[in-house]
């Protein structure tokens, strides 16, 4: 049973959830009691969101007690957790490993597989040729080197990511990025996860009430107590306690009910932007123990959106993420069923889950001592698997930037406002890109989203500059970008956007040296592919006598 | 050798030639394709021969920055009768749609708005390729609207979504021809 949460019965009665006194506009500097300390973390939610903030929190400060940080997770039984949103970015290896779970034991009870990218099918013209990738592993020479303009001006018979990233042939078998043999958390090719949504929020909970000792409550929060110094006081709970705190975290996922119903903080829809609002996502069985797991993504594009196709050790999460305004859900589910059945994949057994996207979000995550992390946050559909990369971001800063007073408390929002805004419009740049490169003319919803209205300036003017010029490291400013210039290479080349690099500013030393990281790179990618075992087969061996430790 | 398909006459015949350019070696007999002649008309209509010709241009123009091909081929080319397009296509068309979604369609590409579709698919390909002409184009509203009910219809699903018409057989006999007319230009 995990420790109760602290209980002050006697505080004036709270209002309701949203109703109660309200908080200094976002923006603004909250007050609060300047001297007092940040000791006392409580977290709303606890699904994947929850528990990976309070994984990241409890390690990074693991003192507990009266001279310590106390962290508590409160959690609706009536909530379950939406269950998908099964991808990752490598990223989620130094947040497990930080936390302290074993690889081998998340794979083995979150029915994870390894994930080296993405695929992308039918984007560029829908023709059955149409295919490209988006490997984790970044392109050779990347750190020094720019291949790209060489790449353009010899335009060698492979797509950009096969000839500059040999992780795109591991992907093409279903190989692993690693050996039985290779230490937790290491890989030969850089590797994140598909893993079970569902199981994945348990074993970390696990892991947080038993190793990090986070304390868990389930209990349903009725109304929120302001402090009127513009931040939280405390919760008030179903079952009459009182949850005071000097931070609150909201993961309390669409609901958002204390960024959103408490501190009334705005929500920026993107839907003029990024057109998807609703997706069909269905579980698929394997035909039988040997299938093979694909190591990537494959978002395979359709009339009014694209399918996810996601393979687990146990299943294969699939789903059609698309737009209302283009396609009906009747429709819609059709499509769905005609890709599962031109996979043989289609029968009377399959349950349907019809699930609302709301993309946006909001215009500041953190408001006097609330910060939220997550869905209530906001969310972007899921072609490039954000959302999780996000929570593990907003963990970690809220980890960095954490005041040991709550007089800090302010300009940790405002840094953690300015950088969170900057990562939102960067994704949603990145996200639309694949749509703005699209050729396909075969429906109003390809058409519309290279409407120039729907373009965010920033996008469109980005894609004017690498008219001329390859992205690299300098075009963008954070020290930590969301996507780096790698990212956009893939995509933008992958989907055959054409760079006019300048012949004066290329030089023979560079290209004789991307020869031969080109050539370096099949190399190794016939290398790596004769080493590697099937993602099927590393899986199973892991399960059965686990990876090295160390 | 290896082009990326390109976006081809509403109908993206353009993806058809990334089936024919690997075989540009084979140099094979151009095989007859009997085709009707509603098809026919609908085909040209569609501008694909114009399209096929930009397709080929650039893939050759390519490769003779590359020094594969040599400069005659590519004026070659530029000059080349690309009537077998037509027919294989025409004969593809007959095939997969019926009279009633022919003549659908051919109202709709002969009209002032399919024109604006045709212009704008094809500036989408330009553009993205950064080619003269990929000025940035949008679709008029009446474009768009007779476009959107064009793509509702039967023969605009059939023809622009499921491409029903692109079967192997097509895609063969294109190739033979491609690969014939380069054989004959590199002569």
């Amino acid at each position: 049973m995990p420790d109760r949460p602290e209980q002050r019965p006697d505080e004036p009665a709270a209002p309701p959830v949203g109703a109660g006194e309200q908080p200094a506009p976002p923006g603004e500097q909250p007050v609060g009691r300047g001297d007092q300390p940040v000791r006392r973390i409580v977290i709303v939610g606890g699904g994947t969101a929850g528990w990976i903030v309070a994984g990241v929190l409890a390690s990074r400060y693991p003192r507990r007690g009266e001279d310590g940080v106390a962290i508590t997770l409160i959690e609706s039984r009536q909530q379950p957790p939406i269950g998908v949103g099964e991808g990752t970015w490598p990223t989620i290896r130094a947040t497990l490993k930080q936390i302290g779970v074993s690889e081998t034991d998340f794979l083995r009870e979150c029915d994870a597989s390894f994930k080296q990218g993405s695929q992308f099918v039918k984007w560029v013209d829908a023709s059955d040729s149409d295919t490209y990738w988006h490997p984790f592993t970044l392109p050779a020479d990347y750190a020094d080197r720019n291949l790209a303009p060489y790449w353009l001006e010899g335009l060698p018979q492979a797509g950009f990511a096969a000839s500059v990233c040999f992780q795109t042939e591991l992907c093409s078998q279903a190989l692993a990025p690693k050996l039985i043999t290779t230490p937790e958390f290491a890989g030969l090719a850089n590797y994140a996860y598909h893993l079970d949504a569902g199981k994945f929020a348990p074993f970390l909970q696990k892991h947080c009430v038993g190793k990090l000792g986070v304390s868990h409550v389930y209990d349903e929060i009725v109304q929120v107590q302001s402090d009127g110094h513009g931040g939280i006081a405390h919760l008030v709970t179903k079952s009459g306690d009182l949850l005071a705190a000097d931070l609150f975290i909201d993961c309390s996922g669409f609901a958002a009910l204390l960024i959103g119903k408490h501190c009334g903080v705005p929500f920026r829809s993107m839907k003029d932007v990024l057109f998807i609002d609703k997706a069909w996502a269905v579980q698929i069985p394997y035909r039988d123990d040997a299938a093979p797991i694909a190591s990537a993504t494959v978002s395979t594009a359709q009339s009014s959106g694209w399918v996810w196709d996601i393979g687990l050790t146990s299943r294969r999460g699939v789903g059609y993420v698309f737009s209302s305004n283009y396609l009906s859900d009747d429709r819609a589910l059709e499509e769905l069923q005609a890709y599962l059945a031109a996979r043989g994949d289609l029968s009377s057994e399959l349950s349907f889950r019809n699930i609302p996207i709301n993309s946006g979000y909001r215009q500041e995550s953190w408001v006097g001592n609330c910060v939220a992390v997550g869905l209530s946050a906001g969310f972007l559909e899921p072609l490039e698997a954000s959302a999780i990369v996000m929570i593990e971001l907003s963990a970690k800063s809220i980890a960095n930037l954490l005041p040991g007073c709550r007089s800090g408390m302010w300009q940790a929002a405002r840094i953690f406002n300015d950088t969170f805004r900057y990562r939102w419009e960067r994704i949603v740049d990145f996200l639309k890109l694949h749509y703005v490169l699209s050729r396909r003319t075969d429906g109003r919803f390809w058409i519309d989203n290279r409407r120039i209205e729907s373009i965010p300036d920033s996008l469109r003017e980005a894609m004017d500059y690498w008219r001329h010029h390859c992205p690299w490291h300098e075009d963008f400013s954070h020290r930590e970008e969301v996507f780096s210039a790698a990212s956009y290479q893939y995509i933008l080349y992958g989907m055959g956007f054409q760079t006019s690099a300048a012949p004066w500013l290329l030089n023979d030393d560079d290209r004789n040296r991307a020869r031969e990281a080109l050539s370096e790179t099949a190399r190794r990618a016939t290398a790596l592919s004769a080493a590697l075992p099937g993602n099927r087969d590393l899986l199973t061996r892991i399960r059965r006598y686990g990876l090295q430790k160390i | 050798m290896f082009i990326r398909p390109k976006w081809i006459g509403g109908a993206c015949l353009s993806a058809l030639l990334s089936f024919v350019f690997p075989s540009v070696n084979e140099v094979c007999a151009q095989t007859p394709v009997p085709e009707a002649p509603a098809a026919k008309a609908l085909v040209q209509a569609m501008q694909v021969q114009e399209s096929v010709r930009i397709a080929l241009e650039a893939s050759v123009q390519r490769d003779v920055q590359q020094g594969r091909f040599t400069q005659k081929v590519l004026d070659c080319v530029k000059t080349s009768n690309l009537d077998f397009a037509t027919d294989t296509y025409a004969a593809a068309v007959a095939a997969a749609l019926s009279p009633q979604e022919i003549k659908q369609a051919m109202a709709f590409f002969s009209s002032a708005e399919g024109r604006g579709y045709l212009k704008y698919s094809a500036a989408q390909e330009l553009q993205a390729r950064g080619l003269s002409g990929g000025e940035s184009v949008e679709m008029s509203p009446k474009e768009y609207s007779a476009t959107s009910k064009f793509l509702d219809s039967t023969a605009g699903k059939k023809l622009l979504q499921d491409r029903v018409h692109e079967t192997a057989e097509l895609k063969a006999s294109l190739a033979r021809g491609m690969a014939a007319l380069l054989g004959q230009c590199r002569r």
